[in-house]
């Protein structure tokens, strides 16, 4: 088994980028759902992942963490009414941890990134969750559908 | 038929009732009051309306799908604007826990917390004071326990986050930025007297001013 080391990021302004599934996404935002640790995993989840991406463009951004998703779960389903959402984690790793060191983001094996709860009070999640909610920018898959669909076929050719 | 609402009696005075006319007529007022004018405390009577509601409704069961069902009858003694509130919500409640239930049966490995009753009645006795738009209504999945989150596009662009626990507890958050960022975040407490529900305007103000 391949042990993965987990450091802080160096990045300023780090801008990570996670799927959201349909089923949390309401009126084009991500839901509190989204940043939820599900400890009733098998295992358990410990963080919450994000990808990041050097690409230029929001398009290729998607495709970038698509690809990364492929990567780790050969089978990945994108969904056409699911989304990605992009956070400044920096700023919002700043804002939640003004007072409390409430979350931590690492980075766990490029371009993976890990967000850690270091606090299990449920005021200080339902805040972080808040937070992030507040800082998170949803692009949903239905505007690009084209060129996820695309990437997709591209994929396919591939294997 | 319609439920009799909460009814202030006042002296005459043209001017109330000239305002509240068109209020009054969607009510029915009580045959056999001699009154020269009625004015209708809104808030009130709808908040009234509504524990009269909750306590009719039976909660023994603590099926939430039951408990869906047997709120969603008694709407149709509700006059128009309130049933279209009501029911709005109650479509929203509904949605967020059939998915969830879904979910939670597709993953085979993983099962989510069973949605806890408790926490629905916690979340639906506040749906006077809520706002009717911006609202989304979700589920813990560590806990089962409902939320809310509530997001307005004025200045700052606030988002205020209620979590409602079983114990009666409510967790909210609020945060907004100005020039930097604000957090107005804690526990609320708001006992089992339905009387005393309409004191979360306190918190729900927050994301309204």
């Amino acid at each position: 088994m391949t042990v993965i080391s987990c450091v802080n990021p160096d990045e300023k302004d780090l801008q990570l980028i996670r799927y959201v599934k349909p089923s949390h996404i309401e009126n084009g935002s991500a839901t509190d759902e989204e940043f939820q640790l599900r400890e009733d995993r098998s295992p358990p989840e410990e963080y919450i992942s994000f990808f990041h991406s050097t690409e230029k463009n929001i398009e290729n951004k998607i495709q970038f963490v698509i690809f990364a998703l492929r990567k780790r779960q050969k089978n990945f389903a994108i969904k056409k009414t699911g989304g990605f959402l992009f956070l400044n984690s920096t700023q919002a790793s700043e804002d939640i941890n003004i007072t409390n060191e409430i979350v931590q983001f690492k980075k766990c094996n490029y371009p993976h990134y890990g967000m850690y709860y270091l606090s299990d009070d449920i005021v200080d999640i339902i805040e972080a969750k808040t937070i992030l909610m507040y800082y998170s920018e949803l692009y949903l898959n239905q505007g690009l559908e084209r060129s996820v669909k695309s990437h997709n076929q591209k994929i396919q050719r591939t294997v | 038929m319609k439920l009799p609402i909460e009814v202030t009696y006042i002296k005459e005075s043209p001017s109330i009732h000239s305002r509240y006319e068109n209020l009054i007529s969607n009510y029915e007022v009580f045959k056999n009051e001699v009154v020269t004018t009625v004015y209708i405390v809104d808030s009130e009577s709808e908040r009234s309306n509504w524990n009269t509601t909750l306590t009719r409704v039976s909660h023994d069961n603590g099926d939430i799908k039951a408990l869906i069902f047997s709120f969603s009858d008694a709407f149709d003694s509700y006059n128009d604007k309130d049933r279209y509130k009501y029911e709005n919500f109650f479509r929203k409640v509904n949605g967020t826990y059939n998915r969830y239930l879904s979910e939670s049966e597709d993953n085979e490995i993983n099962k989510f917390h069973q949605p806890s009753s408790n926490s629905f009645l916690q979340l639906i006795r506040f749906i006077p004071e809520f706002p009717e738009r911006n609202l989304e209504v979700y589920l813990d999945e560590m806990t089962g326990c409902f939320g809310v989150t509530i997001k307005t596009k004025t200045k700052g662009k606030p988002i205020l986050n209620l979590l409602m626990k079983e114990n009666k507890e409510v967790i909210f958050s609020f945060i907004k930025r100005r020039h930097k960022i604000i957090k107005i975040s804690g526990r609320a407490y708001f006992n089992d007297h339905l009387e005393d529900s309409d004191e979360i305007r306190k918190i729900i103000r927050m994301i309204s001013e």
